[in-house]
């Protein structure tokens, strides 16, 4: 059947109202079909003449038991909904119109779908819906709004997620007695639990929107650990950190915070969740540790020991440890890097493979190690070190896997032992090579060390050598039969080695008459008895000597006695007839003046009996010194000490004798003190300062007259007498006190050679000083120096 | 633009550089949201932010980024929530096309407040057609390439773009001969 058009319009154009509706269909009265849409043709296929009820359905309205045309005729108005019965979810939805020319009804509509889905199902293309057709536009709109409810129950589903989680969080955070805070994304508290309000004396009420750390933290809070908590936040991490938390009443605990953001399905924090627990016993042990290591530490790094170990690690690697004291003794800072290579590189390369071996040999029962090494430090210098240590663990092999030691710097401990060593060989060499014979025996008396000397003194025909290790308890027996008294030889060994103290000096005779001095020298070294030197000297001929020189020291004392008896005898016997000479002289000087005198006659005798007057006036007082001195050689002058003022006693004697002297000069007396209190003898002090100012004046005539300067010193008086005369030879200076010394340029001036020597006498007994500066033909000054007290043991004996 | 464009980028990129990134991609371009709603606009700025940054951060050209971008639209995003759609336009390049331009044309007329811009196929041979891009926005071209691209894709053809002529009168009209 051909498809015919029943209808023209003026109003619509066919073509357009197909256009329009390509899913119309019409059929007339006989309900045949006799037109339709193109759309309807390519999806059901030819349907022309076919009955409406083979081809259709009506879904709506209700039509059951109502013809149809009935049904059209009482719902005018109203959409039908009409289901293609060849294919299932094709529904139209129109109306349908009686069209009075043609006498045939028309359906006019869409196709009706719920979903995008359905449409696609139904096969229906895009293409052949009508222009107007509004059914992708509201199946769009339908499926945008599928859309938006997915996306509010996703956004319900990660509520719930969240809540649920937050709910099991919540549940753990009220059970448990540890704080739990909850904070937002920002981190100010949401929530705290009751075991944080418990410990922290906060109520929830009072920190909510506060950050944990601002009133957390306290003067002990280290910077660290509020930093790691902040950059827990900022990374978003969880994170666990041990920090000292404040509470309410100023007290602090250390809490050991466990941080854990929670996060929305993409990866947001939203909140962050942390729990705490009280760790304070833990690092209250910690702390005690440490302190305990530290002073381990302190310990090894103040005795400048170095610490090192040597563990297996993991894969069975070796890691090694070198403390900052140990690289230190190597010339490294603490800073530096210094591995076991370093060690390899600094050490002798004997010693290190000695050690290594050590090293790797050791075991459980085989535990120590010590092993010395020669090393060279960073800066070159050559050092020794002791390493000790100890394997602590074991694999199940008995192969150890951790071994601590420690190393010391025992470089001056090598160099006074090789010093000691070279010392000994040089003490060795000289001890051999000494002119006195030496033997040195160990504890036992055997033979350490003797020399060639030795040797020599008792004949021994071998070298020195050859009796090393000998003994010598046999020996002394041997050779006693070579000293005049064999059993005092052997007898005086054994007091010595009994006693192991120093004997010096013993003296030996030999039968074949020479003299030998034995030392003995015990050797101890820290209070134990090594052993004894024995030297032999050969002194034969220095006792020889002394003798000779005993006997002629002998032979001076006798004539010394002699010369003193000599000169006491002699003074005493020369004094008398002296006497007489004088005494007759001036009683023939008296008679010959009263008899000129009688006479008026010149007395020419007189000039040569006053030269014979002087001249025995002369020799008196020449006997007068001689007397003194000898009295004093023989110890029987005594002086007589007392105080006194010494300026008045000396200004007495100026007086007296030089004021003027006999040749008309005049002493210029020099004195700053009136009055200095000295103890001296009055009776000997005045032969001292008659003879020196006698010959101040005797050696300067014709000169300026000699001056006399008094004065005090610190502890004594300075009595300086200075002429201006010949002076005294250089070469004879130190000769001017010996007794009957005269000087070469003072011959022709009379002296008797005693005065300075008296003098010299007697100021050392007064413990004093004589003192001489002089220069030829200038003059010369002589100084006494009288102490105030004689503290001479002189002076004890004069008292 | 609708959280659809958005959530797309995000999945691309947390697909390809990871969440990390895209988290970082959000704290660059200032934003406190961290959930689109598929159905709701946001604003272009915000969606221009994000492509920027993430390019940046990708370390990708922005031609190349959106080029990427829109063949993942085509291949990923647009398959996922409307699929179904999609393969009711056609089963050729040709139909799909022409439907497609058809298709976006009717639903730019029932959003009168949007500014999408306007599809137009001309010159349709069997193997080619000039495709027009009608925009009042400028600096997504780069993404209609990858569009057309991920068209190709999706029929498992090659599809060769030739860009032709641009005009520029108010709004930005850009031509592309496509061939396959």
């Amino acid at each position: 059947m051909v498809n015919t058009r029943p209808m023209k319009t003026n109003y619509l154009d066919f073509d357009v109202f197909e256009q329009l509706f390509p899913f119309y269909f019409s059929f007339n009265q006989e309900l045949e079909i006799v037109s339709y849409g193109n759309s309807i043709g390519q999806n059901i296929g030819q349907i022309n003449g076919k009955k409406f009820h083979n081809v259709f359905e009506i879904i709506r309205p209700y039509s059951e038991g109502i013809p149809l045309i009935e049904l059209i005729n009482e719902n005018k108005n109203a959409n039908f909904l009409i289901k293609f019965k060849s294919k299932e979810n094709f529904i139209l939805r129109g109306n349908i119109y009686y069209n009075q020319s043609s006498n045939t009804y028309l359906f006019a509509g869409f196709p009706w779908f719920h979903s995008i889905e359905e449409f696609h199902l139904s096969g229906i293309d895009y293409k052949q819906l009508g222009s107007l057709d509004p059914t992708f536009d509201y199946l769009n709109l339908i499926h945008t709004h599928k859309l938006s409810i997915n996306d509010i129950l996703s956004v319900l589903e990660i509520y719930k997620k969240q809540k649920s989680e937050l709910e099991k969080l919540s549940l753990i955070a009220e059970e448990t007695t540890n704080a739990v805070i909850i904070t937002n994304k920002e981190n100010e508290i949401e929530w705290v639990n009751k075991g944080f309000e418990k410990t922290y004396g906060y109520s929830l009420k009072e920190i909510v929107g506060k950050v944990p750390n601002d009133f957390l933290s306290g003067p002990l809070t280290t910077e660290q650990s509020n930093y790691e908590v902040l950059d827990a936040i900022r990374r978003k991490q969880n994170r666990t950190i041990e920090v000292i938390n404040y509470h309410k009443d100023g007290s602090h605990h250390w809490a050991k915070v466990q941080i854990q953001p929670i996060f929305d399905e993409d990866g947001n924090v939203i909140r962050y969740f942390s729990i705490e627990e009280d760790i304070s016993e833990r690092k209250k042990i910690e702390q005690e540790l440490l302190e305990s290591k530290k002073l381990l530490d302190y310990a090894f790094e103040a005795s400048g020991d170095g610490v090192w170990k040597v563990m297996t690690g993991k894969n069975l690697s070796i890691e090694y440890f070198f403390s900052n004291a140990y690289k230190k003794i190597f010339g490294y800072d603490d800073g530096e890097v210094f591995d076991e290579t370093t060690f390899q590189n600094n050490v002798d390369h004997h010693d290190f493979e000695e050690g290594t071996r050590k090293f790797f040999s050791l075991t459980k029962n085989n535990s120590v190690f010590i092993q010395d090494y020669q090393i060279r430090d960073k800066f070159g210098n050559e050092k020794h070190i002791l390493s000790r240590g100890k394997a602590f663990e074991f694999s199940a092999g008995g192969t150890p896997l951790k071994i601590v030691g420690t190393i010391s710097d025992i470089t001056v401990l090598r160099t006074l032992e090789l010093e000691a060593l070279t010392t000994t060989n040089r003490l060795t060499k000289l001890i051999e090579n000494l002119q006195t014979g030496i033997l040195v025996e160990d504890s036992s008396r055997k033979i350490a060390i003797v020399n060639d000397e030795f040797c020599r003194i008792f004949n021994i025909p071998v070298k020195p050598i050859a009796l090393i290790g000998m003994d010598c308890k046999n020996a002394s027996e041997q050779s006693k039969s070579l000293f005049k008294n064999p059993d005092k030889f052997i007898e005086d060994i054994e007091i010595n080695l009994k006693n192991k103290t120093t004997h010096i000096g013993h003296l030996l005779e030999m039968n074949d008459g020479r003299i030998f001095s034995r030392d003995y020298i015990p050797i101890f070294h820290e209070q134990n008895y090594l052993g004894h030197l024995w030297q032999y000297k050969d002194i034969t001929e220095m006792v020889l000597r002394e003798k000779s020189l005993e006997n002629l020291f002998e032979k001076e004392k006798d004539l010394n006695e002699l010369k003193t008896r000599f000169i006491r005898i002699t003074s005493h016997e020369l004094r008398t007839p002296l006497a007489a000479i004088m005494t007759n002289s001036e009683l023939l000087q008296l008679i010959l003046k009263r008899d000129a005198q009688a006479s008026s006659t010149t007395n020419d005798y007189d000039i040569y009996l006053n030269r014979i007057i002087k001249e025995v006036q002369r020799m008196n007082q020449t006997l007068t010194e001689l007397t003194v001195v000898g009295r004093i050689e023989e110890g029987v002058e005594a002086f007589v000490f007392q105080q006194g003022n010494i300026v008045a006693y000396i200004k007495e004697i100026v007086t007296d004798l030089f004021s003027p002297f006999s040749d008309g000069r005049e002493l210029t007396v020099h004195t700053s003190d009136e009055k200095i209190d000295v103890y001296f003898c009055k009776r000997m002090l005045k032969h001292a300062i008659i003879n020196i100012l006698n010959n101040a004046f005797k050696y300067s005539s014709g000169k300026t007259s000699p001056i006399l300067n008094l004065q005090k010193d610190k502890d004594c008086v300075i009595i300086e007498v200075q002429d201006f005369g010949i002076g005294i030879p250089p070469d004879e200076m130190n000769q001017v006190f010996t007794s009957f010394f005269r000087c070469s340029n003072a011959a022709r001036i009379q002296g008797t050679g005693i005065g300075l020597m008296l003098t010299d006498y007697i100021t050392k007994a007064h413990g004093g000083l004589i003192h001489i500066d002089s220069q030829i033909n200038i003059g010369s000054t002589f100084t006494l120096k009288i102490p105030f007290i004689n503290n001479s043991k002189k002076l004890l004996s004069c008292d | 633009m609708y959280g659809l464009v958005n959530n797309s980028l995000k999945e691309f990129v947390a697909s390809n550089y990871g969440v990390e990134t895209w988290n970082k991609v959000l704290k660059k371009s200032n934003t406190d949201i961290d959930f689109f709603l598929n159905t709701e606009p946001y604003s272009d700025e915000l969606t221009f932010s994000l492509v920027v940054h993430a390019a940046e951060l990708s370390q990708t050209p922005l031609d190349q980024f959106l080029n990427a971008f829109g063949e993942f639209w085509v291949l990923h995003t647009a398959e996922k929530n409307y699929g179904v759609m999609l393969k009711t336009l056609g089963d050729n390049v040709k139909d799909f096309l022409i439907n497609l331009v058809d298709f976006h044309n009717k639903v730019i007329l029932m959003y009168p407040k949007m500014t999408p811009p306007i599809f137009e196929v001309t010159n349709i041979e069997d193997n080619a057609m000039v495709f027009h891009y009608i925009s009042t926005r400028s600096g997504l071209m780069e993404f209609m390439v990858g569009l057309l691209k991920g068209v190709g894709k999706r029929f498992s053809i090659e599809m060769n773009i030739e860009k032709m002529n641009s005009f520029e009168n108010g709004k930005y009209h850009e031509l592309f001969k496509l061939s396959w």
